[in-house]
């Protein structure tokens, strides 16, 4: 737990530099209506929002689109946002998901499948990582997320990011229910070793 | 009992991910309740959830998106700042709350009104009590009078130091004015008895004055029309008097 805690409290200070205001600041002057405020973290987080969005849609103006309605909800609900109750990039990013979920239930979509890619292809212009410990966290778990074996790949794209449950996954693969759940507790269980490892830097 | 926990166990990245079906979910929630180690390791899938939120290549949207938010929160600013954006519930919590304080103004008010009708009512029952009592005490005095078309009798009870007036035809007061009463002294100075006043659809009306010096200290009784509240002295005309 304390290990968590400390990955925690990393994210909580992602991407804030010295001499800029940090992101809980910043979205308390948003929940005045700071319009400054807003664009700054607009500019701090929409590449993370976006790459969230795309990954779920597959598709760039329904990305953006969903990207445009998820800043719009943080304009309207920056009060609601508690720095206790986790860092804001994740509550930003959690309100994405839903609103992606949301529009691919809308539209009734086919879940999209991982594709099979070069993750370092997907990947390849890492920055200095000694500068973003954060993106080198996310860099590492994009990676034992493409290293873990397909079938467990699939079920948790299906399961986080296209939001099916286990059964709506054992139907749409033609799996049994319970090589679902053991398929998807074995990849959570790689990553999550993979997430609570020492920093590497 | 340990299978059991395995079991819940075996769900928690399931439901980590947000995809544990519902009948599991509720389970597995209230197993929660009473497992610490369930608890825990959920905050590590938990952390492993919201990584994967950020584990892909950032992908910057175009300029459009950041104008068309610019232009949208512009127009929001001119007509609301965010902090005041009420939720549908709450503004319909907040128009049930102004409802319910302005129903219970309005009850306050009618219970008020109520209250002062009631002890107007139980002031007159009191003055009519009295009047009837003092017609059947021995040493009551009662004098007749008739002027200006107003007839009746006044009844003088100089032991209890009251008086009571019944007066048939008394018209209604002139608007904004009022009959008022008076003792009368034998010099001729006037102490108020407070206000007579006619009722609709009633061709007698009844006043009780309780004087608070010796009715022996007066000589008479008068009514005067006066502006509405009374005045310290008598002001306006002599409606009737009668000496006793």
């Amino acid at each position: 737990m304390q290990e968590t805690d400390q990955a925690s409290k990393r994210w909580y200070n992602s991407s804030v530099k010295a001499g800029e205001q940090d992101d809980f600041t910043l979205v308390q002057r948003v929940a005045h209506g700071d319009q400054q405020a807003f664009l700054t973290l607009y500019d701090r987080h929409s590449a993370r929002v976006n790459a969230l969005c795309l990954h779920m849609l597959g598709d760039n103006m329904l990305a953006e689109e969903v990207t445009q309605d998820t800043f719009m909800k943080l304009w309207s609900r920056a009060r609601l946002y508690l720095a206790e109750r986790g860092s804001f990039a994740v509550w930003l990013l959690t309100i994405a998901r839903r609103t992606a979920l949301d529009r691919l239930r809308m539209e009734g979509r086919r879940p999209l499948i991982s594709d099979s890619n070069d993750p370092e292809e997907l990947w390849p212009s890492v920055r200095d990582t000694s500068q973003d410990p954060d993106e080198a966290r996310w860099k590492s778990l994009f990676f034992a997320v493409h290293a873990l074996p397909h079938d467990q790949q699939v079920v948790v794209e299906l399961a986080y990011y296209q939001g099916l449950s286990q059964s709506q996954i054992a139907d749409e693969l033609g799996w049994p229910l319970g090589t679902v759940k053991t398929r998807l507790r074995a990849a959570m269980q790689a990553l999550r070793k993979q997430w609570l490892a020492p920093d590497p830097h | 009992m340990e299978d059991k926990h395995l079991t819940f166990q075996e769900n928690l990245a399931a439901y980590a991910l947000g995809a544990l079906d519902p009948e599991e979910t509720v389970a597995l929630e209230s197993h929660m309740q009473t497992c610490e180690a369930c608890r825990a390791e959920l905050a590590d899938y938990r952390t492993v959830s919201s990584g994967l939120l950020a584990a892909m290549p950032a992908r910057p949207p175009r300029s459009t998106v950041r104008r068309n938010l610019q232009k949208q929160i512009s127009g929001h600013a001119a007509k609301s700042r965010p902090g005041f954006n009420w939720s549908l519930g709450q503004v319909v919590f907040a128009g049930l709350m102004v409802t319910l304080v302005g129903l219970n103004v309005i009850t306050m008010l009618q219970v008020y009104n109520l209250r002062q009708e009631q002890a107007e009512l139980l002031a007159q029952r009191t003055s009519e009590q009295t009047a009837i009592a003092m017609l059947a005490y021995p040493t009551t005095q009662s004098l007749p009078f008739d002027q200006n078309g107003i007839a009746g009798s006044l009844l003088v009870d100089k032991q209890r130091n009251l008086l009571a007036v019944f007066a048939w035809n008394l018209p209604s007061a002139p608007g904004g004015k009022t009959y008022q009463m008076w003792l009368i002294d034998p010099n001729g100075d006037r102490t108020s008895g407070g206000f007579i006043t006619p009722e609709a659809n009633y061709p007698f009306v009844m006043a009780v004055v309780r004087s608070a010096k010796p009715l022996t200290d007066y000589v008479g009784f008068g009514v005067t029309v006066e502006p509405a509240g009374g005045s310290p002295k008598p002001t306006g005309p002599r409606i009737m008097r009668v000496d006793f």
